[in-house]
């Protein structure tokens, strides 16, 4: 098994007897960008908790750099792993300055920073996410697009190889969906990082991700590219939706169109 | 980087500026209002008189004493203790209304939120009221005790709002107010059917600095340094706190862990100023408000900013209840409201103006 791989194997997670995650394998190559679709409630944001280490599986390893990021403490993992959170809420009265820098607390002390403090990957950040404007206004003042940018370059502050997105797009319009998926796309491009992201928008994940992953019920099949994950059969058993799917006129890949249910 | 971004950058490093230029400020207050309220009282000293009455009992300062004896005993043996004791609680409970804003996510929060101040009194006032002695081998009791008081308090509301290793903070809230009832009540009721004459704990429980002597503001100092250390020690984290739960976690925050020492740590503090002080309001929660609009919400300035205004407040608060009916007292609760009242409708007025809504 190849070490700089994220490998996570047999992940199963249950809230009480109700069983969210069920044996999920999977691997994630550096500088790819593994997209999970899913209906709600098929277990999504409880993979991407479970990767950050905020719910702790019944069983499974998650394994990287030979080592099995289950077993670390918050702030060693923090180190290894980022998330974009779904939930976009700061206390409003921060300011983008101070959340972004909050991307370093894995690496300060009581006393004194840890050596590798660097504060400049604050100001990268800041710069890969076009921030650096908005610097010193406070979160009050942006607007949802702007928030979500501002998360993102907060993990970037983080330096982490590993990336969580939990529905980076979600309630946000076309423009700054697309804004916040060429971000994401152009620091992959990069950084080379290990990124995760939960989306709802089948035909953006076919246009960003390079593989795909179905979550059905808590199980995954084996992820593949866009054109072989986003097929009508696999629709209709994962969403129980009818859908149309064409080519995209320029890239080529999947566009999923929604057909009226009767 | 390239010229666009020079002004960012400049505030930028104006926010990395190390927050001494607002902690001189604040030191400057406090010994400004020092000096001014040691010179008030029955008798009026001048304030250069004061100054060197206190300056001669440093050690290495040697200043020629022209000045009655009266005078040095009310400044140094009455004053000047009566004015430290108030600006140490005063502290205390400032900065821990800052840290419990912070840890409970909610700006109402403050040393009576949570039952921590009543849990506190109703321990001080069943030792004052019994047999117990308050005082053994020379040290004083009530603040051990009190700080049992506040701690069972903090116990039975974390306990309540704990499910499954989980924290939920509006529980905490909630269980914390009622448990601030119950223990006023049995307050109140043992405090009428002990004695007589309730007015030594009815005194005391209203708040308020009036026995002198060097010993009350000393008393606080073992809890008060080391306490704040670690409160402030603690305030970037506590900054990642003030997200949610889940956010702090992915920034590699011991939440469980982080959580407990703070409110530990301002629970203790909180129990020093209670013996001392009895009942305080307001200080608490105004100051930790005052220093998060004037110098925004990093608990990096903001903690220790409260922790000097606090003590400023107190103190100026404490020279009017003496003074302002002298030779009667009022309860410097009582003054605390009535200044501090106005004053934050004020600053929360200005903030409406500037857009910086809290």
């Amino acid at each position: 098994m190849e070490k700089t791989l994220l490998n996570i194997n047999d992940i199963s997670f249950s809230y009480g007897t109700n069983q969210i995650l069920k044996n999920i394998s999977v691997s994630v190559k550096p500088g790819e960008i593994l997209g999970i679709i899913g209906a709600n409630g098929s277990g999504k944001s409880t993979l991407i908790n479970v990767i950050s280490g905020v719910l702790k599986p019944n069983s499974g390893t998650i394994e990287y750099l030979g080592e099995n990021i289950l077993k670390c403490g918050p702030q060693e993992r923090a180190r290894l792993v980022s998330v974009v959170p779904q939930s976009r809420y700061i206390p409003p009265y921060f300011t983008v300055y101070e959340v972004i820098s909050m991307g370093r607390t894995p690496y300060i002390g009581l006393f004194r920073n840890a050596d590798n403090y660097s504060p400049e990957m604050i100001e990268m950040a800041m710069e890969y996410t076009n921030t650096t404007d908005i610097s010193s206004k406070i979160l009050n003042e942006l607007s949802e697009g702007q928030i979500q940018k501002v998360l993102i370059a907060r993990s970037l502050a983080q330096n982490s190889p590993i990336t969580l997105l939990d529905e980076p797009t979600s309630s946000l319009d076309v423009s700054h969906q697309i804004d916040i998926l060429d971000t994401i796309k152009t620091v992959q491009e990069k950084n080379k990082g290990i990124i995760l992201l939960s989306i709802h928008d089948l035909t953006l994940a076919a246009q960003y991700c390079d593989r795909i992953g179905l979550l059905q019920n808590g199980s995954m099949k084996r992820p593949g590219v866009p054109t072989e994950v986003l097929t009508n059969e696999n629709i209709m058993s994962g969403y129980g939706a009818k859908v149309h799917i064409m080519e995209h006129p320029s890239s080529g890949l999947p566009v999923v169109i929604p057909i009226s249910g009767k | 980087m390239a010229a666009p971004h020079t002004t960012a950058q400049k505030r930028i490093m104006s926010f990395n500026k190390p927050i001494w230029k607002q902690i001189s400020v604040g030191i400057s207050l406090v010994i400004m209002a020092t000096a001014l309220s040691a010179t008030q009282g029955s008798v009026d000293i001048p304030l250069v008189t004061t100054t060197r009455i206190s300056l001669s009992h440093l050690p290495f300062v040697d200043i020629n004493k022209d000045w009655p004896n009266s005078w040095e005993t009310i400044i140094w043996d009455v004053r000047l203790p009566r004015v430290i004791a108030a600006g140490l609680v005063g502290a205390s409970l400032a900065l821990a209304g800052g840290a419990y804003q912070g840890i409970f996510r909610n700006p109402l929060a403050d040393p009576y939120l949570i039952g921590v101040a009543s849990g506190a009194g109703l321990a001080a006032t069943i030792v004052i009221i019994s047999p117990i002695p308050t005082t053994l081998a020379g040290i004083n009791l009530l603040p051990p005790i009190a700080f049992m008081g506040a701690i069972c308090a903090v116990s039975i509301s974390y306990g309540l709002s704990s499910i499954g290793g989980e924290i939920s903070v509006t529980t905490l809230v909630l269980s914390g107010v009622a448990i601030t009832f119950l223990a006023s009540a049995t307050t109140t009721f043992l405090m009428l059917q002990s004695s007589p004459d309730v007015r030594p704990v009815l005194s005391w429980l209203l708040g308020g600095i009036s026995s002198a002597g060097w010993q009350k503001g000393l008393w606080l100092i073992p809890y008060i340094l080391p306490c704040s250390i670690i409160i402030i020690a603690y305030a970037r984290k506590l900054n990642v706190l003030m997200l949610d739960d889940n956010q702090a976690w992915q920034l590699g925050i011991d939440v469980k862990r982080v959580r407990l020492i703070l409110i530990i740590t301002a629970s203790l503090i909180t129990a020093a100023a209670v013996s001392v002080s009895g009942m305080i309001g307001f200080i608490g929660l105004m100051a930790p408000h005052a220093a998060r609009i004037i110098w925004g919400a990093d608990n990096r300035s903001l903690l220790p900013m409260s922790f000097l205004i606090g003590g400023f407040l107190l103190i100026i608060a404490d020279m009017f209840a003496r003074t302002i009916l002298s030779p009667q007292e009022i309860p410097v609760g009582v003054v605390t409201a009535f200044l501090g009242a106005p004053f934050f409708l004020y600053i929360l007025m200005k903030s409406r103006l500037t857009n910086r809504h809290y």
